[in-house]
């Protein structure tokens, strides 16, 4: 009994860490391994199906300056992330805004918008794609009714004047996303003074004032961090866009995501989509630092 | 002293407990790691064999798990089939042989065969060809195209699936209209349909069967992706010429977003009354006769309209038998194979439990053979089937492959290819022209590649 109490710190630690080696292992194996993988792949020439191999420097990478597909694919991206985030982030805002008030049923709303994080994607995209049918769909009945079209408009068909297609991806994606959002930015509502808005009327301020001069400074950070957090978010998404239509019609939605699983899986080409997926790395890397830079800031 | 007997105690006993169950996680692990290596060996002197299905549907699964279960009966064998759906299986067949793990028998689409091939990742089928009659037994030249290279057989046909334009007779027959024969001819019959709501024409092209629809129209027209001589000959004035005339139908007499349309949206048009002539296969009949019986009398079923010949797009699934180094699982892999082909498996079993109208014997012993005749001549789609036996089948080619199989058949169907083309013409309002040029492009970088 004496012997089994006995025992410094160190050897307590030294047993925590024996027990956690196996965990360890495992997240090198599975996380830290497949990233060094990939960045020697993008730097040799390896195809899935044909012999071939060997180090190429940063072939891969020149390619992809002068490849107008991933210029495109590169493109579309951006779009896709900036119209998603930006629109999520005042949409969602508002929302917790109307939640953040006394009002008859708060909580049940509360519940109700985590509803749509809830649904599996395939089950959203399903649904939105029968709403999006230009003969059967549900939006173009409604816009018919209310007198605003006449003849049917094809949403997930129609790129100019304007790219519908990218368009209808990036609503089914905020009515997805915008549960995290409302539940991040009401939580940064309810950490706010409710003393200041008191002071506030009683000085006079109007709601507008009141919005501009306490709520959004008291957000600043809370809305950076969402930001930063769904632009690396959507800029990896692969699921809403790959369901709804492959990256159609053409190359009008193929966002950088579905160019990786296209180049490496219906091309075989393993080490151009390395060099795509490194590029995508270092891009959301920047990203990375901003948020560590925001988030310690407030530390 | 109590107090301090108590602490010492209790941490005595959350060390035992912490190391009793880090041992008991070991054990387990070992245990998991042998069960696995146990399980993928050959045990009680019994090969297990596993067999990738693409053919999910319940009856297909049926007709393979009793054709595995006949066969075990007879041999040392334990087979489990696995159903893998049409949509990943190129990427999870590749993946797996990448792996080092394929499955041993595996159902392959147009082409995959020498995709696989070229991998290295199967091994031929010479010997079971040779036993089941040899090459002339094949009713359709495409069935070597996609399985035969450099003199090998690499894979074998077990059904084929022609595919054929359904059309609404009673829309033709309020206009006093025939059945079209010519492409001049069926652009009239689409400009009298279309009107009032409805549509003359639809067909998929955003899936991946939009590559299918879009050869069989090329082939009417002769024109190919590679000529005889394998070489990649896509931009050619009868390739312009079918993806001109074919999006000009469908620009004028197909529902609005047909460029978003797969298969499903396709199938559906026809149901609801929108469209009067859809692409498709036979197994639709039999959705329509149990599902939609009222619009069941009124459907028919033609071949591919010509411009310069007779053309169509068959789709042979096959069977590919794979490189799994056990000599064991290699013979028997090969064993089953030719055993499914027996009639009373393909078609006593397969085909009866299947869609006779649909799904047509790939051998001219198993066409001929008396359980078949029996079946087609019980079926209420004999004359149908008939009609697409002698009149459509003969003269349809698998994608991508008029002349010659090719080693890119099925990196073109996943890349869909054909569909950007088309694509670009609806979409993004390019000529033709400049829409097969681009086409070309892609299909010289795919060869190019590798």
């Amino acid at each position: 009994m004496k012997n089994l109490v006995k025992g410094t710190r160190k050897d307590w630690v030294n047993l925590g860490l024996l027990l956690t080696l196996p965990m360890i292992i495992w997240i090198g194996f599975v996380m830290i391994y497949p990233v060094i993988y990939n960045v020697w792949l993008s730097i040799n020439n390896v195809r899935l199906i044909t012999p071939g191999g060997g180090f190429v420097g940063f072939d891969n990478f020149v390619k992809l300056l002068v490849n107008t597909e991933f210029r495109t694919s590169f493109l579309n991206d951006f779009v896709w992330t900036s119209g998603s985030v930006f629109s999520e982030v005042p949409i969602g805002l508002g929302i917790a805004l109307l939640l953040n008030t006394k009002t008859k049923f708060r909580r049940l709303f509360r519940t109700l918008i985590i509803l749509p994080w809830l649904t599996p994607a395939y089950a959203t995209v399903f649904t939105w794609k029968i709403m999006f049918m230009p003969l059967y769909g549900f939006f173009n009945y409604v816009l018919k009714i209310v007198g605003l079209i006449k003849t049917d408009i094809v949403w997930l068909a129609t790129t100019t004047p304007i790219n519908l297609v990218m368009l209808s991806c990036i609503i089914v994606n905020v009515w997805r996303g915008l549960p995290f959002t409302i539940v991040i930015l009401l939580a940064g509502l309810q950490s706010i003074n409710p003393d200041m808005y008191e002071v506030a009327e009683v000085d006079g301020a109007s709601v507008f004032q009141e919005f501009r001069y306490i709520t959004l400074p008291a957000l600043k950070t809370m809305i950076a961090v969402v930001i930063i957090l769904k632009t690396v978010w959507y800029f990896n998404y692969f699921d809403i866009v790959w369901l709804m239509t492959r990256g159609g019609p053409g190359m009008a939605t193929e966002i950088l995501p579905i160019e990786v699983y296209i180049t490496a899986f219906y091309n075989f080409q393993l080490s151009q989509a390395a060099a795509i997926s490194v590029t995508m790395f270092l891009v959301l890397a920047i990203f990375a630092v901003a948020y560590f830079r925001l988030t310690s800031k407030g530390d | 002293m109590v107090k301090n007997g108590c602490k010492m105690s209790s941490s005595a006993i959350t060390k035992i407990q912490t190391i009793f169950i880090t041992a008991i996680m070991i054990v387990a692990a070992v245990a998991g790691a042998s069960w696995y290596y146990l399980s993928t060996s050959t045990s009680q002197n019994r090969v297990k064999l596993t067999f990738w299905s693409m053919d999910t549907d319940t009856a297909s699964m049926n007709s393979f798990n009793t054709i595995a279960r006949s066969f075990e009966a007879s041999y040392p064998v334990n087979i489990t089939v696995v159903p893998v759906d049409w949509g990943v299986a190129q990427t999870k067949v590749l993946a797996a042989v990448q792996a080092g793990n394929p499955p041993d028998v595996s159902v392959a689409g147009m082409g995959w065969a020498l995709l696989y091939m070229k991998m290295g990742a199967l091994v031929d089928l010479d010997q079971v060809v040779q036993d089941i009659g040899g090459t002339s037994q094949f009713l359709s030249p495409s069935m070597l195209y996609e399985n035969q290279w450099n003199g090998h057989m690499w894979g074998i046909t077990y059904v084929s699936y022609p595919n054929i334009l359904l059309y609404r007779k009673d829309w033709l027959a309020t206009k006093n209209l025939t059945v079209p024969t010519t492409w001049a001819e069926f652009e009239n019959v689409c400009q009298a349909l279309t009107g009032n709501g409805r549509y003359a024409y639809a067909q998929p092209v955003a899936d991946m069967n939009g590559h299918k629809a879009i050869w069989c129209w090329m082939m009417t027209d002769n024109a190919t992706i590679f000529d005889k001589d394998n070489n990649v000959a896509f931009d050619t004035a009868r390739t312009v010429e079918t993806f001109d005339w074919l999006s000009n139908i469908m620009k004028n007499y197909s529902p609005p977003g047909i460029a978003s349309y797969g298969f499903s949206e396709d199938d559906l048009a026809f149901k609801n009354g929108q469209v009067g002539i859809i692409w498709g296969y036979g197994e639709m009949l039999t959705d329509y006769a149990k599902n939609f019986p009222n619009l069941m009398p009124n459907v028919g079923v033609m071949d591919f309209p010509m411009k310069t010949q007779l053309g169509g797009q068959i789709g042979n699934e096959n069977l590919v038998a794979f490189n799994t180094s056990d000599p064991e699982r290699i013979k028997y892999s090969r064993m089953f194979i030719e055993f499914i082909l027996k009639p009373e498996n393909i078609v006593g079993t397969y085909l009866k439990n299947g869609v006779l109208e649909a799904a047509f014997p790939s051998l001219k012993s198993l066409s001929t053979s008396s359980e078949y005749s029996t079946l087609t001549a019980a079926s209420p789609w004999n004359s149908t089937i008939n009609y697409i036996a002698t009149q459509i089948m003969p003269h349809e080619t698998t994608m991508s492959m008029a002349f010659q199989g090719n080693l890119y058949a099925g990196q073109i169907e996943g890349n869909g290819i054909l569909q950007k083309v088309m694509e670009h013409i609806l979409v993004d309002d390019w000529t033709a022209q400049k829409a097969v040029t681009d086409g070309q492009d892609i299909f010289k970088t795919l060869v190019a590649s590798g």
